[in-house]
């Protein structure tokens, strides 16, 4: 792929494609950035090809930007490795057409085009993001043929909240989910999610590596229910399993990096410190010493933060 | 000394009962275990005023927190428990904090009575509902396994914006299922989200609990006399 400055990015609009481009071009990115502020459509969507991206190619060096100096520019995202480029452009609108005063397809065309010649791309993809259900079915019927082949539209909603958002959109959740130690839990995926968007929004939204951003949302992440990178097989080893085990009607179980316990299948808990902290090393060696014998006296051990043991 | 009543809107104005109940909240010199029996005895008065919006012939899923299941839940459960066919408890043990300027609050512990989840509608309590995340959070957690045909949300005190707020965060097919039971409303909050005058303050310190840690090591007796009185 070319490295291309904005300047080369301005001479090659205006003399390969029209000056009335480069206009357009200017306005979108003035009332682009204006728009990027405070809106969740982005920022959720943002979210959604980030968690996915870093599932699907984990190894890649990809590149996510929102408002990037482009034609379609809500959010781009460029796989160095592969040289493919997705951009999207994003809509929660009715009023959404291909063609016509405000259609949309030139600036398709236009993106393509740079995509292709400018930046020397093997795979350009230009995405529509409708919000709508309606408009979305009504403009996948019409894409026009000129722009079909790199062209798609896809539905995302655009829920009042996160937890609408996991509770309607299973795409998004089972995106999220893969990072996350309870994939089925709404309430420590909206923890994660919370913890991405705060690090997509810590780096300025700018051409940063999607690896940088899942690592800034671990890194800070409090509480922390990302999945471990790294799973020590020795984990389990610290667990005194002989006071767990003495206790009839409790079962256990370690699931990523978490002790999980169940009592007469009715009371049910995870212990917070995640297996290996020192916080969990506390509430082990607490129990040790206790040696409770008793269910309720065990599980309000296992409930401790094991900060003040 | 009791507070002064801020901007609050009663239910009922008339009902000078609950007026009374909620005052005593008020007092800044009311002991924890006065403050417990303000609440059991708040969550009685709730209880039959809840009866209103309930079917003598359905079952019902008690949905509460661990700091509220000895006292406004018990008082609720004491008015209702023979005028429905079937209260099945639930109880939750929630971290709140803020994540990305969010309020979140993840569940670490539950208890589900056997049979929970054959309920025909959620019963969810709480003392006080202010940015309703904790309400959020354990409704969304039981939603799918329940499927409840109602979603009863009981607070002696909101803050005047919750109700809107908490719909906000469902789909518009769950929104619609949500009835609101309360005594009181106000539209006074501080930067925390504290509500004011609301419940007289942080429930977890009223209540005698030394903060939300304490609270979530804590195992009501409610729960403990149903599954730990033989252990």
């Amino acid at each position: 792929m070319n490295t291309v400055t904005n300047e080369e990015l301005e001479n090659f609009v205006e003399s390969e494609i029209s000056s009335e481009a480069l206009v357009h071009l200017k306005r979108q990115a003035m009332g682009g950035a204006n728009n990027a502020k405070g809106n969740q459509h982005e920022q959720y969507f943002a979210v959604y090809k980030i968690a996915k991206f870093y599932q699907i190619a984990k190894n890649d060096d990809i590149e996510v930007c929102s408002q990037s100096y482009a034609f379609v520019d809500d959010l781009v995202i460029l796989n160095r490795t592969t040289s493919s480029k997705h951009s999207y452009q994003l809509k929660d609108s009715k009023r959404v057409y291909w063609n016509g005063g405000k259609g949309i397809a030139p600036y398709f065309r236009k993106q393509n085009q740079l995509d292709k010649e400018l930046y020397d791309l093997d795979n350009s993809e230009v995405v529509l993001v409708l919000a709508d259900i309606n408009v979305y079915r009504s403009r996948c019927k019409d894409i026009p043929s000129s722009i079909s082949s790199y062209t798609r539209c896809i539905n995302f909603k655009n829920p009042d909240s996160v937890n609408q958002m996991l509770m309607e959109n299973q795409d998004f959740k089972a995106a999220v989910g893969r990072l996350c130690v309870s994939s089925e839990q709404i309430d420590k995926l909206e923890v994660i999610v919370q913890h991405l968007l705060g690090a997509w929004s810590a780096f300025g939204q700018k051409n940063v590596k999607i690896s940088s951003i899942i690592n800034k949302a671990r890194e800070v992440a409090k509480p922390n229910f990302f999945k471990s990178e790294v799973v020590d097989p020795d984990e389990a080893k610290e667990i005194p399993l002989e006071v767990l085990d003495s206790i009839e009607g409790l079962s256990y179980e370690l699931c990523e990096g978490f002790l999980h316990y169940s009592y007469k299948d009715s009371f049910q808990g995870q212990v917070k410190p995640r297996v290996g902290t020192n916080q969990f090393k506390a509430i082990c060696n607490e129990i040790r010493i206790k040696k409770p014998t008793k269910a309720i006296e065990l599980i309000t051990l296992l409930m401790s933060t094991g900060e003040n043991l | 000394m009791k507070r002064p009543a801020l901007s609050r809107i009663y239910k009922n104005p008339d009902d000078h009962h609950a007026k009374r109940l909620l005052d005593e909240l008020l007092g800044s010199d009311i002991s924890a275990p006065d403050y417990q029996r303000s609440m059991l005895n708040i969550g009685r008065h709730l209880g039959n005023e809840l009866k209103h919006s309930l079917d003598r012939d359905k079952t019902y899923c008690l949905v509460v927190t661990a700091e509220d299941a000895d006292f406004l839940a018990k008082g609720i459960v004491e008015s209702l428990e023979d005028y429905t066919k079937a209260l099945y408890l639930t109880c939750f043990w929630n971290e709140r904090s803020e994540v990305n300027g969010s309020s979140v609050a993840p569940i670490y512990n539950t208890y589900f009575e056997n049979g929970y989840d054959s309920a025909d509608e959620l019963i969810v309590i709480k003392s006080i509902i202010s940015g309703s995340c904790v309400v959020k959070t354990n409704i969304t957690a039981l939603y799918d396994k329940i499927q409840p045909a109602a979603i009863h949300v009981v607070a002696p005190v909101m803050h005047t914006q919750s109700e809107q707020k908490l719909k906000l965060q469902f789909p518009n097919k769950i929104a619609n299922l949500l009835d609101f039971t309360f005594l009181a409303k106000d539209s006074e909050r501080t930067s925390d989200n504290e509500v004011l005058p609301g419940i007289g303050g942080d429930v977890y310190k009223r209540l005698g609990f030394k903060n939300q840690q304490d609270k979530n090591t804590f195992i009501p007796n409610i729960i403990q006399q149903k599954i730990f009185a033989s252990c």
